[in-house]
Parts: structure tokens; sequence; C-alpha cells
């Protein structure tokens, strides 16, 4: 009785430790830029479901965060001020926490937000510091 | 067989030619002389007729605010021209003979006339008024009078006829040399040419919307323009002084390190402030568009003196800059503002921003208290209640609704909300230049030249509550400025009782007490007269708080039996 429960256990461990291998040093967002509002840049997540979306006059995007960008993040580097069009549908891998009440901006009230805020806490180009 | 094709093609062009002539056929036209004129109806605006016991022409205005013009047709029959059918008839109830009579706008025109149920007709050959009288009593017509020119007119009988009699007249009589309708033309002085396209001011159900979501403005312009004795502060990121504005924008001030005095810094994203005082003060003239109090002035006032960027797309001034600015609006020797419009906001509530607005709100207009204006906020999807500044109390709170009357999913709500307007969709930014796209649906004016959201000096395109609580502003400026001594918890209640109810019964959280009514507010806000209702009665009649300087006219309806005298040296001004 116990060895079927037993063979499942054996096979199942590559599979439990590759996946935890995977994660060590890798980001979890990948994305990439939809569109700009008062509170940052509007990001396209495109590897996982984030419950947010982007709604304007033209249409509504699921899955659309407005990312505030800190300064020495790495991505103003990458990406240039203003952004550089040729790079911008580079996909790109970050990590963000919620953006505080403390840190909106004064907007005007004529455009659009995202309907989750955040603040970007780590950015990178490959997904895992392993790939580098 | 070789003669096919050419059948053929005789065929095809004799169906052509057919099908060209059935649908022109189709076309309602009239004559004008020998030249045939096609037109279509336009259902936007009526001309009314109704007779009434004695027209006093002074209060004409002030009885029917819901007609844009009317004409006095002769001692007891009024024409009143509206865009507001359904409430100018159900006003005129109690009235007798009522006709209602359709506008024309004929093709490749941009006027507005009206079909009665007159026609005028010039005879080849003088007649005899016995004649004249045989041949309107051959084609169903009253003889009315003959002009000083030599033509006739007549009266037809048979309803809804009027151009179809004329045209008969015309084509089959060899007596006429012309047959043609007796018009009423609507002659506007001025004629801005996106007026038709400000649903928010007018809404006839233009672009699918529906009739009469509005702020009734047409209808309180009837009683005021407002006055250049009231100043605006449009607090915002800046504004130039628009060929729209007619040199009444004041100089200003611009928060933090950078002194434009109140302009908009050259950036494409920069063009917030002007869309907002266009809706409040853009010129009634023959250019753009018409502003809801198109005589104040408007105190700039920059707040967003930062270009936008990736690390900062906002671009705003930090919060003691912003108090300062605030400060700077509304303070006696500085900018004097009476209203300080507002369509921003977000970020944490901050002491010396909430201290300078209640200071605006209660020792600002001399003590009277300046009325202080702000934008709900757009991003309901995220949050629950209203955007700060707004949450402050006696702040006037203004959300979005589309031009059907619905609430847009993005206006933000809560108990602090006071009113709605109509107004459109959200922009985005371009994410390389931060230029907005603009994606709403309201007119107004935008930075000139290329600097603006879109090119030339106008744009089709703003919206959010951005473009919602400009509305009220110049809806308050209207009402000041024929009540410059109400109160600014005054003003608030008025404008608050004066909303058409919207969404459920009374105060709800989405509409707050409803659409702002320009009309009722403005009417709300006259003095009130308090005293007797006799003529002759001793006791005084009140006038209160009149306008310094304002003109008091006395009218009486039926007309007095005794001299006026009396209540003229009777009334007080307090």
């Amino acid at each position: 009785m116990k060895l079927p429960v037993l063979i499942l256990t054996l096979f199942s461990i590559p599979f439990l430790w590759s996946c935890e291998k995977d994660e060590i040093g890798c980001l979890p967002y990948e994305g990439e830029i939809f569109s700009a509002s008062c509170n940052g840049i509007v990001v396209k997540v495109t590897n996982t479901q984030v419950d947010s979306f982007f709604e304007w006059g033209g249409g509504t995007m699921d899955n659309a965060i407005t990312v505030r960008i800190p300064n020495g993040i790495g991505f103003e580097e990458f990406f240039g001020t203003p952004i550089n069009k040729t790079k911008a549908n580079q996909r790109f891998y970050f990590d963000f926490r919620e953006l505080l009440r403390e840190e909106y901006n004064t907007c005007t009230m004529s455009t659009a937000e995202a309907t989750q805020l955040v603040y970007m806490t780590n950015f990178s180009l490959d997904r895992c510091k392993a790939d580098n | 067989m070789k003669k096919f094709p050419i059948y053929l093609l005789v065929s095809l062009i004799g169906v052509f030619l057919f099908a060209n002539n059935f649908n022109n056929e189709d076309i309602p036209y009239y004559w004008e002389g020998e030249k045939k004129h096609y037109y279509e109806i336009n259902t936007e605006i009526l001309l009314i007729e109704f007779t009434i016991d004695r027209i006093d022409e002074q209060n004409i205005n002030v009885a029917f605010p819901e007609a844009e013009t009317y004409r006095i047709k002769n001692d007891t029959t009024l024409q009143l021209i509206t865009r507001s059918k359904l409430s100018l008839l159900d006003k005129l109830s109690d009235k007798k003979d009522i006709i209602q009579h359709p506008a024309i706008k004929v093709k490749g025109t941009n006027s507005t006339s009206f079909i009665t149920d007159e026609i005028s007709v010039l005879f080849k050959s003088k007649k005899s008024e016995s004649e004249v009288i045989e041949f309107a009593d051959k084609l169903n017509l009253e003889y009315l009078t003959e002009t000083s020119y030599g033509t006739h007119l007549f009266r037809v009988l048979e309803g809804g006829r009027t151009v179809a009699v004329a045209n008969s007249i015309q084509e089959n009589n060899e007596e006429v040399v012309w047959s043609n309708p007796n018009f009423v033309h609507l002659i506007s002085l001025f004629n801005d040419p996106l007026y038709p396209d400000q649903y928010y001011l007018n809404n006839s159900g233009q672009g699918g919307g529906t009739a009469n979501i509005d702020i009734n403005a047409p209808e309180a312009w009837g009683i005021s323009f407002g006055c250049d004795e009231i100043r605006i502060a449009v607090i915002d990121d800046g504004v130039e002084n628009h060929e729209d504005f007619d040199g009444r924008v004041l100089a200003g001030f611009t928060a933090g390190v950078i002194n434009t005095g109140g302009l908009p810094l050259n950036h494409c994203s920069k063009g917030h402030g002007v869309n907002c005082a266009g809706i409040i003060a853009a010129s009634h003239n023959d250019i753009g568009l018409k502003g809801v109090a198109p005589n104040s002035q408007i105190v700039p006032i920059n707040i967003f003196p930062n270009i936008p960027g990736p690390l900062n797309p906002a671009g705003a001034a930090t919060n003691a800059e912003i108090a300062t600015a605030i400060n700077w609006a509304w303070r006696p020797d500085r900018g004097d503002a009476h209203i300080l419009s507002n369509s921003w906001g977000g970020g944490n509530p901050n002491i010396d921003v909430t201290t300078q607005i209640t200071n605006a709100r209660t020792i600002g207009r001399n003590n009277l208290g300046a009325i202080v204006i702000f934008s709900s906020g757009n991003s309901h999807q995220t949050f629950s209640g209203v955007n700060y500044p707004a949450t402050i109390n006696g702040v006037i709170t203004v959300g979005a609704i589309n031009r059907n009357g619905n609430i847009w999913n993005y206006s933000r709500r809560g108990p602090e909300m006071d009113l709605v307007a109509p107004s459109g969709g959200l922009g985005n930014m371009d994410p390389f230049t931060f230029c907005i796209n603009p994606n709403g649906d309201v007119v107004t004016t935008d930075r000139e030249g290329a600097l603006g959201y879109d090119p030339g000096n106008y744009t089709d395109g703003f919206g959010g509550t951005s473009a919602a609580a400009p509305q009220v502003a110049g809806v308050v400026a209207l009402m000041l400025s024929v009540n410059p001594n109400l109160t600014e918890p005054q003003v608030r209640t008025i404008l608050q009782q004066t909303a058409t109810d919207m969404g459920a019964t009374g105060f709800d959280n989405t509409y707050g007490f409803g659409r702002v009514n320009a009309h009722a507010a403005v009417q709300a806000a006259l003095p009130n007269i308090t005293g007797s209702d006799y003529l002759c009665s001793t006791t005084p009649i009140t006038l209160e708080n009149p306008p310094p300087g304002a003109t008091v006219t006395w009218t009486t309806n039926p007309r007095p039996i005794c001299s006026l005298q009396a209540p003229v040296r009777a009334l007080q001004q307090t």
C-alpha cells in the first residue's frame, strides 16, 4: 500500500527542487510599457494575472498597472528620458510593492490611471540572476 | 446582337437619371424666385407661437428663460424660439392657440429658418383687393396684407401645408412671379462655430446623447452672461490669453521657482488649464465656443510648473508651493478671486493646502467667502471616497456623467459629493513624449498652435471630472454677477437645492444633489423681493441685497389701476 506513495514522492522531488531553484534570484513579473499616467508608467503585465486594469476614453487594457519608477533602479537608464521608442517593445522583469497613499502625486483630472498603483522595487532585463 | 451593349448602356443611364430624380423628389424643397432650395428639418430647435392677453416685452427673457430669442408677432401673439421644447411646452400648458413651427436647415448653409403658416406672393400684374381675395379663396388662403414693395402675404389655412401650397402656386400659377414661404429667420448676433457640439451646455441629442442632459446654460443666459467684475482663479497648469478669451486673462501666479506669472510651460502636456478656462469663460463671438460665464475674468494659477518625465509624470509643485499659490489666488492684494476652480487632486491630505483652502472659503471675497470648487477625482475603480482636497469641508465637489446622464465608471463618489456635470471619457499620456492623448468629447479651448492637445486652437477631446468642475465654476460666476452679496454657504446651498436630482431620490453618494442647473441656480440667486402683493399698499417692499449700481425695473401685471409712484417710493434697498 505504501509503495505507490513512496514512488510518487520520489518522483516529485526533482520537480519541487527545480521549482525552488527557478525562483531564487528571479523577478516575478514580466511586463512591457503600455502608456503613462500621472502617477507613473502604465505597464502591461505579460506573465501572470494582476487584479488591475487601465480604462481610458480609447478602451480598456486588462492586466495593466501604474508603476512608479524610482530614481536609479535601472529603468530610466535603459529606456532613457524621454523613453526611447526603439526600445519600447523590450520586455522587462520587475517586482513591486503597493504605492503608499503619501506617495500619490497631485494630478490634473482629465487622464486615466490604472486601478492598481505600485512602486517598483526591482528591475532587470533578465528574469533571473542565473540568466546573467 | 451588337446593339445589345448600347441598349444596356442607355437603360442604365435611364435608370440612373430616374433614380437621381426620384431621390431629389424625396428631399423637401422650396422656391426662392426661380431658385430651388433643398432643405431638411432641424429637430434641435423649434418656434412655438401662442396667444397671450398682454405681452410684457421687458420681461419676456425672465418669464421664458427656455427661449433663446423671441418675436412679437402682434399685440397678443408671441413667438418663442427654443431648444428646450418639452420644458417650454410644459410651462405654456395654460396658454391658448399654441402652434409649433418646425425649423429647417437649407443644404449647404448654416442658417436656421422656421416655416410659419404664411406665404409671400408677387403677382405679374397689379391686382385689385377683390381679385387678391378671390385668389386666396380659391386656394384656401387668408389674405393678410400687401407689403410696401408690392408682394401679398397670405395665411395658409390648412395646417402643415405652407411649403406645399407655396410650391404649388409657384409651379402651376401663371399669374405669379414668385411664391415662397414667409420664413422666420434665426439671426444670431454671435455664431460660435463649436457651440452646436457643446452638449454639456445644451444637449439636443447630438452625438447620440440624451436631450436635456445638460446644465441649462442657454436658459441661464436669459438672465445673465456674467460680468467682468467676477474673477475666477483657474488653479491648474496655467492659462494663456487665448484668442477666445478676448484679453480677460489677468496676471497670475506660478508656484515654485519658475515665475511664468500663471502662464503654462511650453510642453505638449500643459493644455489642461486652458481647457478648463474655456469651459468657464470663452467669449460669445464668432469664433470657437461659448463659455458658461463669458464676461468673467480669469486669474491663472499654475501649480504644475515642472516638465513631466518617467520619474515625475505629474510635474506638480510641492504642497507648500501649492498652498502658496492658493493663498495668492484669493488674497485681496493678489489675485482677489471670487471663485477657485480646481480640476486637480490627489496626494496625501496636507495641512498647508487645507488651511489655505479653508481660508479662501471663509475670509476670501471680503469675508463673504470665496467659492472653492473641486473635481471629485477619476479613480473610482481603485478608491472609495472622493479625492483630496475635494474632501475638505465646504468645498463644492463635482463628479462627471456622460451625455446620456449615466455616471462615468471613473467618477469618484462619496458623502462629500455635491454635484455632477456632463463630461467625456479620460485621456492618457504618451509614454514617449508625455503629451496627452485626449479621448473625451468635451469641446473647449486648447493651447494655441502646436502646443495643445490637438492641432489648432481648440480640442474636442477633453473629459474627466476635470471638465465637470469648471462648468460649476461658470455657473457660480453667473450667480455672483446677479447677486455678489451671496455668502459662500448661500451659494453652496443654492447650487445643491436647485440641482436636477439624478440617481436615487434626493442626495446620494454617486450624483450628490444632482446635475448642476445653471438656470435654476441663477434664478434662485436673484435678490429676493419681499413685501405686500397689493400695489397701493403702504407696507414697504424690500429688495434684498441688490448688486451695487443695479437698476431696478418695476412692472406689474395686470396693469396698475393707480399711480406707480407709491410702490417705487416704498422700495427700499438693504
